[in-house]
């Protein structure tokens, strides 16, 4: 079936596995203080889907153009079981579903071990796989025997082996180094500043992710490691990514992709691409870097290290990336929220790609002004000239500032810019939709709002479904008949 | 989040009040900390992706306006919302009472 897929396409879905936790797996003790008091356990609210896996003709690609804004305001999210990563080993990839490590096996995933807590990272070397769980416990897993667990009290981002180190990256704190057999428990090394991700390479050097602090190459046993060469960012360094001939490539998250060299004890930004993403999930692929963010895959080609270059993206049917290993020259396989997604990749297509702000619009009208006006850009980040057609608005009190042919045309790495009107003051609830020639030929659905409501006094609670900090998932609709108090925040 | 966990949840413990606190934002390990840090029982969720403060609090409320919070009664419908960082308790405490007392 793939004579469905343009020419153009980047990527291609060539399995899923899905990862929805087994019901045994998603039992916290630590969220349910009291009998009867907090009644929120996962084990009501997950559907087992063990071991389900797509055909392998079945995965679109492109499947959910404009996913994220097609819905509207989207109601229910929090499709992720699992926090932590995905790592190879012995020539099969691992990753976690809440407290289990699983194998992804052809057949779906089986369970290699259970952590007294669900794991937030997970490396491998050999036939060993480390990961730590959100109580702070370490664990050496080996793929033939029983693992060992040192009560460490410490919460890690990533985890590397250096040598005969595990490596934990802390954010804030630094890193925290334990010998593989885990004999002795980690100690922090905080003078190297915000740790972000950690990237052993030969002869005791690593290159470091240093949040504000750039990139850094570090020389040296632990924890006596010293910084030898930085690499200033302006945006926060949070990946880095090993490739050949001493390629390094690093994401400035917001900012840009850089290669890296390094020489002796320099390392050496040599060149630079745009990267407008949060800098979740980087692997090199031959010559190509990929990277996964929210729901887009995108290419990069490294191969001149003094001009990398992006090469196109796409939408990859999935709603958060949380890491990214390379299989091989051409193959990638992504940990998604729930699911472990084989990806095959095509560094020759070049594509139009749209990049739209906003994604719901949002207008303020007066009776003053007789209404009220948006904007809406349309920027090519593609190669090829993107070609917007069939612009409508679905009521008669919005227009848009277009002559009668309702299309754009963007030529690569251009804008275009539309006025969305609206008459009168009243609120009211549209669409903006048009389609394009990217790959898929997408249709997009923007929400228009005039006036927009927020939620107030007297409405329904909008329902949600959102993963905890213990692996549990929940959902407001399972919570009808208590009194909820939900509290916003951010731990900033 | 603490003066909840200490004030108003260990007192309505086995009552039908339950807190939930959304951490808005994709900083797992933050959140994780934050809740070990604040010592809270009740859930810690991660709104990775904005998706609730976006339904919740729709565009143009500015993140500095957290924490904000929403009491919803027994058939779902909003009836309390917060805008203060520190709401005084024992206003939210009669709030959460008199929402207890309905049907």
């Amino acid at each position: 079936m793939c004579e469905r897929y343009s020419p153009l396409r980047p990527l291609r879905v060539l399995r899923r596995i899905a990862l929805t936790a087994s019901v045994a797996a998603a039992c916290s003790t630590e969220a349910t203080p009291a009998p009867g008091a907090n009644d929120v356990s996962a084990a009501d609210t997950v559907t087992t889907t063990d071991g389900t896996m797509d055909s392998p003709d079945d995965g679109v690609v492109g499947a959910h153009p404009g996913d994220p804004i097609a819905a509207g305001a989207p109601t229910v999210v929090g499709r992720a079981v699992g926090l932590a990563t995905l790592t190879q080993a012995s020539g099969a990839l691992y990753t976690s579903r809440e407290r289990e490590i699983v194998r992804l096996a052809a057949a779906g995933p089986e369970l290699v071990a259970t952590l007294d807590a669900p794991a937030l990272a997970l490396t491998a070397q050999g036939d060993t796989l480390y990961a730590v769980d959100s109580a702070g416990a370490w664990y050496r897993v080996p793929l033939a025997g029983e693992p060992q667990k040192l009560e460490a009290g410490l919460v890690v981002q990533r985890l590397a082996v250096d040598g005969d180190r595990l490596v934990a990256a802390l954010g804030a704190a630094g890193v925290a180094v334990a010998p593989l057999d885990l004999s002795i428990a980690p100690v922090t090394v905080s003078a190297l500043g915000a740790v972000r991700a950690v990237l052993p390479l030969e002869d005791g050097l690593r290159v470091l992710a240093r949040g504000q602090d750039g990139f850094a190459l570090v020389k040296g046993s632990w924890p006596d490691a010293v910084v030898v060469s930085e690499v200033p960012t302006k945006l926060p360094a949070s990946a880095v990514a090993r490739g050949a001939d001493g390629l390094v490539v690093g994401l400035e998250a917001g900012g840009s992709l850089h290669t890296l060299v390094f020489e002796g004890e320099t390392l050496t930004s040599v060149g630079l691409t745009p990267y407008p993403g949060p800098g979740l999930a980087l692997a090199i692929a031959g010559s190509l870097a990929v990277t996964a963010d929210w729901d887009r895959v995108v290419l990069y080609d490294v191969s001149n290290t003094a001009a990398p270059r992006r090469l196109a993206s796409e939408h990859f049917g999935q709603r958060r990336a949380f890491d990214l290993v390379a299989l091989d020259a051409t193959h990638v396989s992504v940990r998604g929220a729930a699911e472990v997604t084989e990806l095959a990749l095509d560094a020759t297509a070049v594509a139009p790609e749209l990049a739209l702000t906003p994604q719901r619009i949002q207008v303020e009208a007066t009776a003053d002004f007789d209404g009220g006006s948006a904007g809406v850009l349309f920027r090519n980040k593609g190669a090829l000239p993107l070609e917007v057609r069939g612009l409508t608005v679905d009521h008669p009190r919005l227009s848009l500032d277009l002559d009668t042919s309702a299309a754009l045309s963007v030529a690569a790495d251009d804008v275009a810019f539309l006025e969305l009107k609206v008459t009168g003051a009243e609120p009211l609830e549209g669409t903006l939709s048009f389609s394009t020639n990217e790959p898929g030929e997408p249709s997009y659905s923007l929400p228009v709002t005039v006036n927009p409501k927020r939620l107030s006094v007297g409405d329904v609670a909008t329902p949600f479904s959102m993963p905890g900090t213990d692996g549990e998932l929940v959902s407001l609709g399972d919570l009808m008949g208590r009194v909820i108090h939900v509290k916003l925040f951010n731990a900033y | 989040m603490p003066r909840v966990e200490q004030h108003i949840h260990q007192a309505l413990l086995g009552t039908a009040y339950t807190p939930l606190a959304v951490h808005v934002g994709d900083d797992v390990p933050n959140a994780v900390g934050s809740k070990r840090s604040t010592k809270i029982t009740f859930p810690m969720l991660i709104d990775y992706d904005n998706a609730v403060v976006d339904a919740y609090n729709r565009i143009g409320e500015q993140l500095t306006l957290f924490p904000l919070a929403y009491l919803i009664d027994k058939k779902g419908i909003v009836r309390h919302i917060y805008k203060e960082t520190e709401p005084e308790l024992t206003a939210l405490r009669a709030d959460i009472d008199a929402l207890l007392a309905e049907e």
